[in-house]
């Protein structure tokens, strides 16, 4: 069973301190939390399914980091707008690797988050269900508004759904 | 549906992501090739999404180091607990502390384990100057499957009854429990029962040797039964754990809050 654990820690090492990276914000709390997540880990009893195991791993280094930080669902759950549904104009010329990155770093922690499970770790809605702990329907809002946050931060705010923008400018 | 609903911005998203049906899939993309709103956001998603991987190179990770198991400061300290528990258990076994009364026994476990959580930080100052560091000590039970660490041992060999001796464990995020052994009472029930009292859990029973209380401060009732059911299968001698006991205690070590203890 260790073996198991071992060979899934090894082969998720980097992406789990990108992850730890991410929620912490800072390298020496991130190393912090690889290692508590480790050690959890390492005392745990994995999934029996193999392809869970990484999605585990995740979860695990997540509870560590809320136990740390007794960070409360109420944040969570003041921070789950509804999205506004409207079209709306984009220029893409301005999605650029410097912009993206610097937006990125804009983002409110929970939408980073949403980012770097589906984006950069790869997991699927459901998967990173449940590495949150939410209903799949919330990571697909979650990330549809935190892609959304993305653009505007890239356009500098001025990204609004094309039919209040529309009405706006009726109304100019 | 419209396609207004169908096209909405989540959808798209989930379009983009290939997390819809198949047969979703098939009416979005026919959708889209009527609304050229909606076919311009599709490819605004692809590339942030394309972009944002590009933009966010892997972070340099420090070594792949896992934790070390934690070396035992002296070979005496597994004897220190061994003698402790057999202090109790011969005293118990001539008869000079069974009780019936469970009272006087769950005061002196309450006390000891205050007195520990008095302490600054778990382990640190130790009651009767025995500290242990190691993960098993002779006759202690080992609970690493329950992520806890034993770290602390006082004993109270003057309590009325034969005294008692509490063995302090900590888990990673510093949450203590401790595991109250003392002479056999008959009052105790055979298996864990709730006896939650001074703003402590407390999981009490009786084994065939000496009887047990586990005590946590703030740490979830579903970690500390599943600990409990843990302690009692190994002090009864039990071979093996069960595989559900162990993910009982994996799912609420990883579901419940932490504790405050």
């Amino acid at each position: 069973m260790r073996l198991i654990v071992e060979r899934a820690l090894r082969q998720n090492w980097e992406r789990l301190f990108s992850y730890a990276l991410r929620l912490s914000g800072n390298r020496d709390g991130a190393a912090d939390l690889l290692q508590s997540c480790a050690t959890k880990a390492l005392a745990g009893s994995p999934p029996e399914d193999a392809e869970r195991i990484r999605a585990w791993l995740f979860a695990i280094l997540r509870n560590v980091w809320i136990d740390e930080h007794r960070r409360g669902a109420v944040s969570a759950a003041a921070a789950e707008e509804t999205l506004e549904d409207g079209r709306w104009r984009h220029d893409d010329r301005l999605i650029a690797a410097i912009t993206v990155r610097q937006a990125l770093e804009r983002l409110e922690p929970l939408h980073r988050e949403i980012v770097e499970l589906v984006d950069l770790a790869g997991f699927c809605y459901g998967e990173a269900a449940d590495i949150l702990g939410v209903p799949v329907g919330t990571v697909m809002s979650r990330l549809s508004r935190a892609r959304l946050l993305l653009l505007n931060a890239i356009e500098g705010g001025t990204v609004r759904p094309f039919a209040a923008r529309q009405r706006k400018r009726s109304g100019d | 549906m419209t396609d207004r609903e169908r096209l909405s911005w989540t959808t798209l998203n989930a379009y983009v992501d290939g997390e819809l049906e198949p047969d979703q899939t098939a009416q979005v993309a026919a959708a889209l090739t009527h609304d050229r709103e909606a076919a311009a956001q599709v490819a605004t998603l692809t590339k942030l999404r394309a972009t944002v991987k590009a933009a966010s190179p892997m972070p340099a990770a420090p070594p792949f180091l896992l934790p070390r198991a934690r070396p035992r400061t002296g070979r005496w300290l597994p004897g220190a607990a061994a003698a402790c528990f057999a202090l109790l258990v011969g005293a118990a076994s001539l008869g000079i502390g069974h009780r019936t009364e469970q009272g006087s026994s769950l005061s002196a476990a309450i006390a000891a384990h205050q007195l520990w959580l008095a302490q600054s930080s778990p382990g640190t100052v130790p009651r009767l100057g025995v500290e242990l560091a190691g993960a098993d000590a002779g006759a202690l039970p080992d609970l690493t499957l329950a992520s806890l660490r034993l770290v602390h041992l006082s004993l109270d060999p003057a309590g009325r009854g034969g005294g008692g001796m509490l063995a302090g464990y900590v888990g990673p995020n510093g949450c203590r429990v401790g595991l109250w052994i003392a002479p056999v009472e008959a009052a105790l029930p055979p298996q864990p029962a709730v006896q939650d009292r001074d703003g402590l859990a407390i999981r009490a029973w009786r084994g065939e040797r000496a009887s047990y209380a586990l005590l946590g401060r703030g740490i979830d009732p579903a970690r500390l039964d599943g600990i409990a059911a843990l302690v009692a299968r190994i002090t009864r001698d039990e071979p093996g754990v069960p595989r559900e006991q162990v993910a009982a205690l994996a799912e609420a070590r990883s579901l419940g809050p932490a504790c405050l203890g």
